[in-house]
């Protein structure tokens, strides 16, 4: 697998203190990586800008080896084509329907697409994700979880090559959970890389190749699964031990991954 | 869905359009009335200062805008004039006739105002692009207004009706200003013995017969000096006994018998230089009698004169006052045809 | 003291840098947007139909009664001192120079200039702005471009409607009060109105449109994590549209007199 994103020595102040504190890593293609943390540690600003959205102070991402703020139109065009971001509070666009929600990025990066086409589009995105109202309603008709779901939709509605998810299975039903988680598979296998920042173990269990800790704006640590969760390092512990204590951790698929002797928590 | 969301493009579309639409037709309007594509014939004035004119002000005739001023200024010469240029609108060219004269007037408490046009009551066809238009500040300018000889409109206005009204007694007392100057003049000249009228006749007459005094006094004197000489040689002669003297004076020679006329020559002689010497007399009484009057004949004329200027000076105060109008018009002081008697010595 | 005012410079100094790169990217945002149809066409026509056509009712009564107070108080006045002609170069150095596009600037900062910067200060409040930046479009000319354009076309077309309303409606509400006749007042309303008179009525709203529109948007954009700063960003957006709007006044009106 070949790197295609790649931070170097990122640092993100926020006034005059810094709040991502000169952070590299390298995002393969194909790769699945869950970022894990506490709260405030700053994942999801991380997730951000790996994704191209927040510029850092310092430091550089690349995208296949092109710094992505020096890009050209052309060029962050397709790189914007090629990712889709879920947001972890939705960011639904709030005077927009469900529908033109999903329908922007599509008449932004498909203006070929017919009205048919992108209905078409639209409505296998919204089934698939377990969407299940009426795609004419506004975000602020929607409860949280239903505007979650619509977010990881956009995201996915321009077929990206590369997914960031930002804590995507917060105030989703565990039915909601299993239908993305299977489609996520699915992209998965068809080679997509998933980048997400989440405390879920079934992500982790399921999907995830690599895994990144970080803490009070630094990765403590970052590597295979099965490395990090034989790590020695107690904070690592700690922040693994907050996801895997949760009932739904001890299932099968997680015992596969870790193995009967390694299993200590 | 709102009716206005629903259809807000119709809204928007009718909004921007009725807009365009009304500066559009404000534009053309503006264009019809102000005459941009007729063709403009441009001229010049010239006047003492720019204060007052401003670039795109009307030129205007009896109400009527007939063109603009385009420039201002102020020219390099000893006076330091200012010349505007300006143009006339096509619609109103034939207004222009040669001799034609701009006046800026200035409006009560000093609001508006503008550049009035006095078209030439003489006709004829309108002067050359680039020639001058007199002003009122300029020589010519003044003297065509002072000979009515451009047409000027009765003012409107409750003041300006007012000043109409002084207008007429400030132009008799202007009148009769230049009258009493050229009185002034004539007495003067009549004194000087330069006219021809009667007291100028006399004193031609007096002056020719002083002078004639003179030269009969003269004659007089020589003859005298001549008879003295020859009275002389005849006492000479007397005082020869042999002389031809003696011999005359023989009482039977012939002066004796001139002489023996019991005084009646001498008698006359003595006569003659009597009258004459009372002539002389009452020609100096004469004399000296008009040059202590003189003075006192000008000085009163000339007092009236002050004071028929001064008058005129209020009334043209109250015309032009400050608050109704321009103010007093700074007027060249006219120098004194004679000296007052106070300005002689006593 | 000299150590924090020296600070206090610096932070000016990068402010306003960062601003005028702000107002440089607008600027060609809305160059780019002029040049080609895009997405955000729809954003203008609302922008229009929001501060245009829904704030031509205030324009109107504004505008109506400030001429008709001229009108009345004009021709009652003036040919007292026989300036009776005043009277219109008066209505147009008030309503058409100086007060038309200076009374719809104020009407668009209290309804637009607010809601501009209410609306962006909560898109990015709720990532709203992220989110567009995440699926490639840029916010500048989405969300940016079509406000600042909407506010400037609506605030010249408000101004015409101002000075429609002003000099033209305003006549016939104070034929209640005076008998001037209309053709006499429209032909010399016409005389005394000059193409510099519009020009520079015109170039002012257009200028107060993009001062308007670029301070809110810029506000709204500014906001950090927090939805208690919208009301901040707001006054802040509001304070400097009406002192940089009264200073771009001044400069216009003496470039007019120069």
């Amino acid at each position: 697998m070949e790197p295609f994103i790649e931070l170097q020595h990122i640092i993100k102040l926020k006034g005059t203190r810094p709040i991502i504190k000169r952070v590299s890593s390298i995002f393969n293609g194909g790769e699945t990586t869950a970022i894990m943390g506490f709260s405030g540690c700053g994942k999801s600003l991380f997730l951000k800008i790996a994704a191209g959205i927040v510029p850092p102070d310092r430091g550089t991402v690349r995208f296949h080896g092109e710094n992505i703020y020096d890009m050209d139109p052309g060029n962050i065009r397709l790189f914007r084509k090629g990712n889709g971001f879920a947001f972890q509070d939705a960011a639904l666009w709030a005077n927009k329907s469900v529908f033109q929600n999903l329908a922007l990025p599509l008449q932004f990066h498909f203006p070929e697409l017919s009205a048919a086409e992108m209905n078409g589009r639209i409505g296998k995105i919204l089934d698939q994700s377990g969407y299940r109202d009426s795609p004419n309603l506004r975000p602020d008709q929607l409860s949280m979880g239903e505007r979650k779901i619509v977010s990881f939709a956009r995201a996915m509605v321009t077929d990206p090559d590369i997914l960031f998810l930002d804590d995507p299975f917060s105030s989703i039903d565990h039915h909601t959970i299993d239908r993305i988680l299977n489609l996520l598979k699915r992209k998965k296998e068809e080679g997509v890389s998933i980048i997400a920042v989440s405390h879920s173990a079934e992500l982790v269990s399921k999907l995830a190749d690599r895994i990144i800790i970080m803490h009070d704006g630094r990765i403590i640590e970052q590597g295979q699964v099965n490395t990090i969760l034989n790590t020695t390092n107690p904070l690592s512990s700690e922040i693994l031990a907050k996801v895997f204590t949760k009932p739904e951790a001890f299932d099968s698929a997680i015992l596969d991954i870790l193995g009967d002797d390694d299993f200590r928590l | 869905m709102k009716f206005k969301i629903r259809y807000a493009d119709q809204i928007s579309g009718i909004f921007i359009l009725i807009a365009l639409i009304a500066i559009a037709a404000i534009l053309i309007l503006m264009g019809v009335n102000q005459d941009w594509f007729s063709k403009k014939y441009h001229y010049i004035s010239t006047f003492n200062s720019a204060s007052g004119i401003n670039v795109g002000m009307s030129i205007m005739l009896r109400g009527f805008r007939i063109g603009s001023v385009e420039g201002i200024e102020l020219l390099d010469n000893e006076n330091h004039t200012v010349r505007i240029k300006f143009y006339i609108e096509e619609a109103y060219i034939h207004k222009v006739r040669p001799n034609s004269v701009l006046e800026l007037t200035a409006s009560p408490l000093g609001l508006g105002g503008g550049l009035q046009f006095y078209p030439s009551k003489i006709p004829g066809d309108p002067p050359p692009e680039g020639s001058t238009i007199f002003s009122t500040d300029s020589k010519q300018g003044f003297r065509l207004v002072k000979e009515k000889a451009v047409s000027m409109p009765a003012k409107t206005d409750t003041i300006s009706a007012i000043l109409n009204d002084i207008q007429p007694i400030l132009t008799n007392v202007d009148e009769a200003v230049v009258n009493l100057n050229t009185l002034i003049r004539s007495v003067n000249s009549a004194f000087a013995g330069d006219t021809s009228g009667p007291v100028g006749q006399i004193m031609v007459e007096v002056s020719s017969i002083t002078s004639s005094l003179d030269e009969i006094l003269a004659e007089v004197s020589r003859q005298i000096d001549d008879i003295m000489a020859d009275i002389t040689h005849l006492t000479g002669e007397l005082s020869d006994p042999t002389g031809l003297v003696t011999k005359l004076l023989d009482p039977k020679g012939s002066i004796a018998a001139i002489l023996d006329d019991d005084n009646a020559l001498f008698s006359q002689i003595e006569l003659i230089l009597t009258n004459l010497n009372a002539t002389i007399l009452e020609l100096k009484d004469f004399t000296s009698y008009i040059n202590t009057t003189t003075p006192q004949i000008s000085g009163i004329l000339e007092d009236s004169r002050e004071a028929l200027d001064k008058g005129k000076d209020v009334l043209e105060g109250l015309s032009n006052n400050p608050l109704l109008r321009g103010g007093i018009s700074d007027q060249p002081q006219q120098s004194e045809t004679f000296q007052s008697y106070r300005d002689e010595e006593f | 003291m000299i150590t924090s005012l020296g600070r206090w410079f610096n932070r000016k100094v990068v402010a306003f840098f960062y601003a005028m790169g702000y107002f440089f990217q607008v600027l060609k945002e809305t160059i780019k947007f002029i040049m080609s149809r895009h997405v955000g066409l729809k954003v203008l026509r609302m922008q229009i139909l929001f501060t245009g056509v829904e704030a031509l009712g205030i324009t109107a009564i504004l505008a109506v009664s400030l001429g008709a107070v001229i009108i009345i108080q004009g021709v009652s006045l003036l040919p007292q001192f026989g300036q009776g002609q005043l009277i219109y170069t008066i209505l147009i150095t008030v309503i058409t120079r100086e007060l038309g596009p200076l009374l719809t600037a104020f009407i668009i900062i209290a309804r637009s200039g607010t809601a501009i910067a209410t609306e962006l200060g909560t898109m990015t409040y709720s990532h709203e702005v992220e989110a567009y930046i995440s699926v490639g479009i840029n916010p500048i000319a989405y969300l940016v471009v079509p406000r600042v354009l909407g506010v400037t076309i609506s605030l010249l077309l408000l101004n015409i409607y101002f000075n429609l309303f002003g000099l033209i409606a305003s006549y016939f509400v104070t034929q209640f009060f005076t008998t001037v006749q209309f053709l006499e007042y429209f032909r010399n309303l016409l005389q005394t109105l000059t193409t510099s008179d519009i020009f520079s009525s015109l170039i002012k709203s257009v200028v107060f449109g993009v001062i308007i529109s670029t301070i809110a948007t810029f506000y709204g954009l500014h906001l950090e994590q927090s939805s208690t700063e919208i009301p901040i960003v707001v006054i802040k957006a509001v304070a400097h549209s009406v002192v940089v709007l009264l200073l771009a006044d001044v400069f216009i009106t003496l470039i007019y007199y120069m």
